[in-house]
């Protein structure tokens, strides 16, 4: 058969949890004629196999079981260049997945081919998605030898040769228009495209031009129509979450995000990024949820990243402050495994092993192990100040952020003013010093307060001390004088209230009712109108209730 | 499934009445029970060269396809009422669509002993999501052959022999690329009742016990044919009868 033409020379690479179709999927494409068939189970091993082998044809079930899903495996596969353009991606899935988890994505398979299938089908299926794939032949050779021009001529050709091929030639030269950074080109592309028919993708295509161009409203307006229509587009949550992080609307980029990943709760990239904004947005619960999933998912995968791993041992930190026993001890054996795991496997990055040590001494400060919080955030400190400036800024928010954690305002006031006169520091870093700072001077100036009110409190005791010397030695009028002065103060209490009123009682009784005093005590016995039968004065305020009327009368 | 328990952990969930998030479940067991039954039919097919069991593990193997899509329906149906139905839309050219699906049935034209051909002209292209598209034509398909299985042992009707999918612009081409897919049988045709039914909105609830058998597919249908939309327009599906051929034809009419 002239189509065995498309498997000669071909590895292939079979990638199915059931070891059962793996060996009935093998059977077929050996007797397709495939130079060699290798076989994974799950996505980690698949991404292994790809990285190491250069496959022609990758057959993937789309139900992968625990780990990635081959959607998954295509975006990584695809994304770090570990398959050629011009290799076949085949989605293998059973037929009522297909058309309703499948929606508009950007990383999209050559093929699906959906199960059971018996092998006559799978043959002709399988086929047909080569000869289809062999359609665009010189447009992926070229891209896979780098000549994006080359490429783009023949997209042209294609587009002119054959009409029915045309919007997905179209796609394909917008993605190469955009990576070769040739954005107006690329906008003027889509638009065309949108008016053939406003396809998702070519919706997408512009929103991602017009964010490069700086353009984010109309980008945003896009793609929240395009997420009411697509519901499974992640793409667009991606860009438009990316989009409010760069307006620094971290909430809503945290709830955009949080969308996204209920469509797709197994891409890592999108977990870790979440885990990031929880993170910053102190959202424990969420951040601690993504940042195991990014951890968990990331194994073998080009978007693992060791901040999954810093923002799960920083997400753990409330466990270890609030949790009981238990909850605690297995907080903290996740804690060291997980940075463990990241010195470890990023040993050469300075960076990490400032934010790690930096969460090792919140973790010490959390148990209450003071002294030795100290001293690992010393370490820290000299690790930060090994830097080089550049890296030195995308870590001098973790340190401020950490004594701030730690109680030490002022330290983190002065640390982040003195980074900044030293030009190491970051729009993050800037915001948290005008935090920071504006907590310190109100703290600053709570503190002034409460040391006036404390002046004034000792100045009422003087003069009531005072005022009850006078009284007892029966100087009347300077005994009131004092007392009026202590109960004009803001601080005044219930007992300098009455005290005041007993000594004018006292005082007109001897001299006889003046206006000026009855009005004064009148006025108080108003301001003691809330004093209730349950309160300590209420007795005294009584008796000297009926003193005051028998004066009047 | 991965994406169905995704969204079921951000609804309240089902109340505890509600045993269809169960029924569905038992369905995608039994339907994955009958993928790995297939792959044992096509073991013994390949296993004998000629004998008389043969023709039996063929049919067999129709039956079973058969039955597999039926299923699939069944939670397409389902998940169209949990879940909105959103297509994704593309330029597909045609002869590429009904080459798959004929590949799809080749088993389909041994079993039922049927022709199956299809007619386009090659450049023709429409807009609209493969999967769904392909997934009416295989009810279409799949109507046909039971068609025939019911009314064989009936010599009064014509048994079906023939089944034939085409596709036509609706208008000149540049008015807009509108394409109608007809997909129609020489057997007996639809009944009366269900032509009446066609022009109207196909609801669950107003399906009549006897349509039931084809119901729930033309049902699906429906709502997928609706749910593509271009420049204002939205599509839709209908029932006719005599076309080409002498039986039922189910057109799909794509803006």
């Amino acid at each position: 058969m002239s189509e065995s033409r498309y498997y000669q020379n071909k590895k292939v690479l079979i990638i199915d949890d059931l070891a059962e179709m793996r060996s009935s999927l093998k059977g077929k494409l050996d007797l397709l004629g495939a130079k060699k068939v290798d076989q994974a189970s799950n996505g980690e091993n698949a991404l292994e196999l790809l990285r190491n082998h250069n496959y022609g044809i990758v057959c993937c079930d789309y139900e992968l079981g625990r780990g990635r899903d081959g959607q998954q495996v295509l975006e990584e596969a695809r994304h770090a260049n570990l398959l050629k353009e011009s290799a076949t991606f085949v989605m293998i899935t059973a037929a009522q997945t297909l058309e309703m988890v499948m929606g508009a994505l950007e990383y999209q398979p050559d093929g699906y081919i959906a199960k059971p299938i018996t092998y006559d089908e799978f043959q002709k299926r399988l086929t047909k998605v080569l000869r289809r794939k062999a359609i665009f032949e010189e447009i992926n050779g070229a891209i896979d030898d780098g000549m994006v021009d080359d490429a783009l001529e023949h997209c042209n050709q294609l587009i002119s040769e054959k009409p029915k091929f045309s919007l997905p030639t179209y796609r394909i030269k917008g993605k190469l228009l955009y990576n070769d950074e040739r954005y107006k080109e690329a906008y003027n592309l889509y638009k065309t495209v949108i008016d053939i028919n406003p396809v998702a993708w070519a919706k997408m295509g512009l929103a991602k031009c017009l964010h490069v161009s700086g353009k984010h409203d109309q980008a945003k307006t896009i793609l929240e129509e395009l997420i009411k229509t697509n519901k499974k587009y992640v793409e667009c949550y991606d860009l438009l979450a990316n989009i409010h992080c760069e307006e620094r609307n971290f909430d809503t980029a945290q709830k955009i995000l949080e969308r996204a990943i209920e469509q797709s709760p197994k891409a890592v990239l999108r977990q870790s990024q979440l885990s990031s904004v929880a993170t910053r947005n102190e959202d424990w619960n969420v951040a601690l949820k993504s940042s195991r999933k990014a951890v968990s998912l990331g194994k073998n995968s080009v978007h693992r990243s060791p901040d999954s791993y810093l923002n799960l041992a920083r997400a753990l930190q409330p466990q270890l402050l609030n949790g009981g026993y238990r909850e605690k001890t297995y907080a903290l054996n996740e804690i060291d495994r997980a940075l463990e795991t990241v010195r470890q496997d990023y040993s050469h990055d300075q960076q990490v092993h400032v934010k790690a040590s930096l969460i090792e001494g919140l973790t010490l400060q959390n148990q209450g192990k003071e002294e030795e919080a100290k001293k690992k955030l010393d370490i820290a400190r000299a690790t930060f100040d090994s830097l080089k400036i550049a890296s030195a800024k995308k870590c001098v928010k973790d340190v401020g952020k950490t004594y701030v954690d730690t109680g030490e305002h002022i330290l983190a006031e002065e640390f982040l003013t003195e980074m900044k006169e030293k030009n190491i520091y970051s729009q993050d870093s800037e915001e948290l010093l005008s935090q920071v700072s504006e907590a310190n001077h109100a703290s600053k100036e709570k503190q002034e307060e409460e040391r006036i009110i404390q002046e004034q409190r000792k100045e009422i005791d003087n003069l009531n001390n005072k005022g009850v010397e006078l009284f007892e030695q029966g100087d009347m009028q300077g005994a009131t004088k004092l007392f009026k002065k202590a109960s004009k103060s803001p601080q005044a209490s219930i007992s300098t209230y009455l005290n005041t009123i007993q000594a004018l009682i006292v005082f007109m009784q001897k001299e006889g009712l003046n206006e000026k005093d009855s009005k004064f005590c009148e006025a108080l016995f108003k301001k003691l109108t809330d004093v209730t039968e349950k309160s300590s004065g209420y007795k005294k305020l009584a008796k000297l209730k009926k003193m005051y009327q028998e004066l009047k009368a | 499934m991965a994406t169905q328990s995704s969204s079921h952990e951000t609804d309240t969930g089902p109340a505890p009445s509600d045993i269809s998030p169960l029924i569905v479940s038992s369905i995608h067991e039994i339907k994955n029970q009958f993928s790995i039954l297939l792959l044992h039919i096509e073991d013994i097919l390949n296993g004998s060269q000629q004998n008389e069991n043969n023709d039996t593990a063929a049919k067999l193997r129709g039956e079973v396809n058969f039955i597999s899509h039926r299923l699939s329906e069944m939670l397409g149906s389902y998940k169209s009422q949990n879940f909105s139905i959103t297509p994704n839309i593309d330029q597909h050219a045609l002869e590429e669509l009904f080459d798959d699906i004929a590949i799809h049935h080749t088993l389909t034209e041994t079993s039922y002993d049927l022709t199956i051909r299809y007619e386009c002209n090659e450049d023709m292209f429409g807009f609209f999501d493969e999967h769904m598209i392909q997934n009416i034509i295989n009810t279409a398909v799949y109507n046909s052959a039971q068609t025939k299985v019911q009314t064989q042992k009936n010599p009064h009707t014509a048994p079906v022999s023939e089944i034939l999918i085409s596709a036509h612009w609706d208008e000149e081409k540049q008015n807009g690329d509108s394409v109608t897919i007809f997909i129609e049988d020489d057997g007996p045709g639809y009944p009366d009742s269900m032509l009446q039914n066609s022009q109207t909105e196909s609801t669950s609830t107003d399906l009549k016990v006897e349509q039931m058998k084809t119901g729930l597919g033309l049902y699906l249908a429906h709502q997928i044919a609706q749910a593509h939309t271009r420049n204002g327009k939205q599509g839709h599906i209908e029932l006719l009868n005599g076309r080409t051929l002498s039986g039922a034809c189910l057109a799909i009419h794509l803006p």
